[in-house]
């Protein structure tokens, strides 16, 4: 027997869902360790200009991308109002600044699709579309954000920006 | 029967300490030839304790076997049969034996232990009185070096004390090497003539005890800082209590957590801080008072914490010499092994990382560098080689240098070899740095025969891959008949640097004091403006280059006016960074940037200040690198 619950449907993925730029984005639950309140960053030297800093997270430091920049849209003024996700990609950690954390998603796979070409540019750091009633959430693709904003672990070269 | 896990784990920790203490013991026999009762009693008292446990555990063949010793032991403590260096020397194979069986054995299984039988039942009866009788005579022989690190008040003289006296007074017990240390040497025009500022570090060789020594130099509140050791090259009984024997084992991941939850309290102590900002004007005094207490209780928490990690390089030291005694044994060869610098803290996991290197170095010294006595002779040098091992933070970077005094490295060879395994062309004509690198390369060895010690032509490659693995780096340097000296390089990744604060704009930087020279004010420095922007400083009748740290660095967040140069060199450069304003100098503690971002230009790595806020450490040398390269480019 098939249970359906808005809670515990097993072929559902929960996202946060992030106002940045005006748009509806999103990110996988599972990836995200916590939400911290924006409070100023450390800027990393040569550092790309995405990314805002290294944060002091119980002890890591982290780096925090800001996701506006990361879509190549211009600055904006957070103030003390900004929430940086902590999310995990591999082994590595790093901080989405967004201006707000909007609401909790749980959808199913039939509302979610690859990019359809054209609607997203290639290097663009979008995974998939969500198709939530009338509108569409984009998911943020946390992978290419670490391997576009962010000089590989191992390399010593710089980042291009 | 099984043995519950915990218990069990208890048991093996405490046989280890037992096993560590017996080789402390043995070495220091080894080295002396010949037993003291306080020596044997130690021997007896962990043969004892050892086989009290493993009776507890039903480890019968444990028990079986250390009973054993303890007979024999015993036998030596009724004086009917002698413990002298070769006796000991079994024993230490024995111990060895012993130490790596206890993990697998179990109550049921004997083999695994029957080369420990094996070893107690080969045992001599009694040592020959020839051997007693020539230990006898070297024991004798060598006087007893100190090292005596005195710092005298200063207001020493006011005290009634004379330093000069007392250097001298010490130069009558025996061979004096003295060197002052003026750090604290004020300027010119503050030093009173009358106050002491020297430090003296000082190296006596001498048939005196430590009592006499430190019962000569004690004078009380006249001295500010005494250290007197015994430079041995087996660790002498007080330095014995290690930290094994008053210390408890602790999981790393558990000093994460502790480290992480330290972090949290640190965040949550400033939020507390700026919420008092909000609080009524009546109330702003007594919340204050608070906070700074709290401050202050946080901060003590968090060096604490952090300190945990830190071990002195000592406790990876105390193994070598052993592997000298054992490997010098072997090959027949006579070596002195010296350590300093053993007080230098090292996070624990640089410490475990070079372990490895340095026995490899270690054996090479031992193998292919000190010759054998004869040789050693006809070069007129002693027939005891030596070797100094010398442990020091230098450049934001644990420095480790592996000196001998042996026959140096055989260009010719190496670059014969090198051409015959094909790793360089016939016909190429090499430099001596060249020459020296081929050691690194696979496969290369240089020992005239193939040895159980080393020579199998593996080994410094693997060495250079593993010290590059963390981030460091291997260098050697030789001069034919003389010696050769290896020096690793490791990161400080994880360990504490003394440190310079500077901002620049918004961000507060941390310069490695080690790197640092000085710091000039900005208005009064002599700065010569040349065309294309280039400044250079004036400094010690020399012109360097003058870059704001702000710009070398690419910050966006510029810096306002810079007020402060800082000169800072590195290998051969000095340049001069002008910052906004030089805070303070304090120790941080070095995180990693590397595991969620990537290595930065530029910054070697990053710190946490108080507030909780991160704070680049700038590397200094990929900066000094990077002004080198343009100015390399203008001038071209």
């Amino acid at each position: 027997m098939h249970v359906t619950t808005s809670t515990t449907r097993t072929d559902t993925t929960q996202y946060i869902e992030i106002r940045a730029a005006g748009g509806r984005y999103a990110v996988e639950m599972n990836r995200v360790g916590q939400l911290l309140r924006w409070e100023g960053a450390v800027e990393i030297p040569r550092s790309s200009e995405a990314v805002r800093g290294a944060i002091n997270v119980r002890g890591q430091i982290v780096p925090v991308v800001e996701l506006v920049r990361a879509l190549g849209a211009g600055a904006v003024d957070y103030g003390r109002r900004g929430v940086v996700i902590l999310l995990s990609e591999g082994s590595r950690i790093v901080g989405l600044l967004v201006e707000a954390v909007s609401d909790v998603l749980e959808l199913g796979e039939e509302d979610e699709r690859l990019p359809p070409s054209g609607v997203v540019e290639e290097d663009e750091p979008i995974a998939a579309l969500l198709r939530v009633g009338q509108d569409t959430v984009f998911v943020v693709d946390v992978a290419k954000i670490l391997t576009r904003w962010l000089p590989s672990p191992t390399s010593s070269g710089q980042v291009s920006s | 029967m099984t043995v519950d896990p915990n218990l069990r784990e208890t048991f093996l920790q405490e046989t280890r300490q037992h096993l560590e203490a017996m080789e402390q013991e043995l070495l220091s026999i080894v080295a002396s030839g010949h037993a003291t009762p306080d020596e044997v009693a130690v021997l007896f008292r962990a043969a004892h304790s050892i086989k009290g446990s493993a009776n507890a555990f039903s480890l019968q063949e444990v028990a079986r076997v250390t009973h054993a010793l303890e007979t024999w032991l015993d036998g030596v403590r009724e004086g009917r049969l002698v413990l002298g260096s070769c006796s000991a020397r079994i024993l230490l194979e024995f111990v060895d034996e012993l130490g790596s069986s206890i993990d697998t054995v179990e109550a049921e299984d004997c083999n695994s232990l029957s080369r420990a039988f094996e070893l107690v039942a080969g045992l001599p009866g009694g040592e020959s009185d020839i051997e007693a009788n020539e230990n006898e005579k070297v024991r004798s022989e060598p006087s007893r070096r100190f090292s005596i690190d005195l710092t005298f008040c200063v207001d020493a003289l006011s005290c009634g004390v004379e330093p000069l006296g007392l250097l001298r007074a010490l130069s009558e017990l025996g061979t004096v090497e003295v060197t002052a240390d003026s750090q604290r040497l004020p300027e010119l025009a503050d030093i009173d003539t009358l106050s002491t500022y020297l430090r003296f570090v000082i190296v006596l060789s001498t048939d005196a005890t430590e009592e006499d020594v430190t019962s000569l130099l004690d004078w009380g509140e006249a001295i500010e800082h005494l250290d007197v050791r015994e430079v041995r090259s087996t660790p002498r009984k007080s330095d014995r209590r290690r930290p094994s024997d008053r210390s408890i084992r602790v999981a790393t991941e558990k000093l994460d957590e502790l480290m992480a939850l330290v972090g949290e309290l640190v965040m949550t102590q400033s939020r507390v801080v700026n919420f008092g900002r909000r609080l009524p004007a009546a109330l702003e005094d007594e919340f204050a008072t608070v906070v700074s207490e709290l401050d202050m209780a946080v901060r003590q928490v968090q060096e604490a914490a952090m300190q945990v990690r830190m071990v002195p390089v000592a406790v990876l030291t105390t193994r070598f010499p052993r592997i000298v005694a054992d490997v010098s044994h072997q090959l027949g060869k006579q070596v002195r092994l010296e350590i300093s610098g053993e007080r230098t803290e090292v996070d624990k996991q640089v410490a475990e990382a070079m372990v490895d290197p340095i026995q490899h170095l270690l054996r090479n010294a031992i193998d292919h560098g000190i010759e054998e006595p004869a040789v050693r002779a006809a070069r007129g040098k002693a027939a005891q080689g030596l070797i100094a091992i010398d442990v020091r933070q230098r450049d934001g970077a644990v420095e480790l240098e592996v000196h001998d005094d042996g026959g140096g490295v055989d260009r010719q060879a190496v670059c014969n070899k090198a051409k015959r395994l094909g790793l360089v062309a016939e016909e190429a004509q090499l430099g001596e740095r060249e020459t020296l690198d081929l050691l690194f390369a696979p496969g290369l060895s240089t020992a005239r025969s193939i040895t159980d010690v080393s020579g199998r032509g593996v080994g410094m490659d693997v060495v250079r891959q593993n010290v590059e693995a963390m981030g460091g780096n291997i260098s050697v340097s030789s001069l034919e008949g003389q010696g050769t000296t290896f020096v690793i390089r490791f990161p400080l990744t994880t360990a504490i640097l003394d440190g310079q604060l500077v901002r620049c704009g918004d961000s507060t930087l941390v310069l490695p004091l080690a790197s640092v020279r000085e710091l000039v004010r900005f208005d009064r420095a002599p700065i010569r403006r040349l065309p294309a922007g280039v400044r250079l400083l004036r400094y010690q009748d020399e012109d360097i280059p003058l870059v704001e740290l702000a710009r070398a660095l690419e910050l966006r967040n510029r810096a306002d006016a810079p007020r402060v140069i800082v000169v800072v060199e590195c290998k051969e450069d000095v340049i001069a960074l002008a910052v906004d304003e030089a805070l303070d100098q304090r120790q941080v503690v070095v995180k990693s940037l590397v595991q969620h971002y990537g290595s930065a230009e530029g910054v070697s790595a990053v710190t946490v200040l108080g507030d909780g806020r991160v704070a680049p450490i700038v590397d200094v040398s990929g900066i000094a690198g990077a002004i080198g390269a343009r100015r390399g480019r203008t001038a071209a």
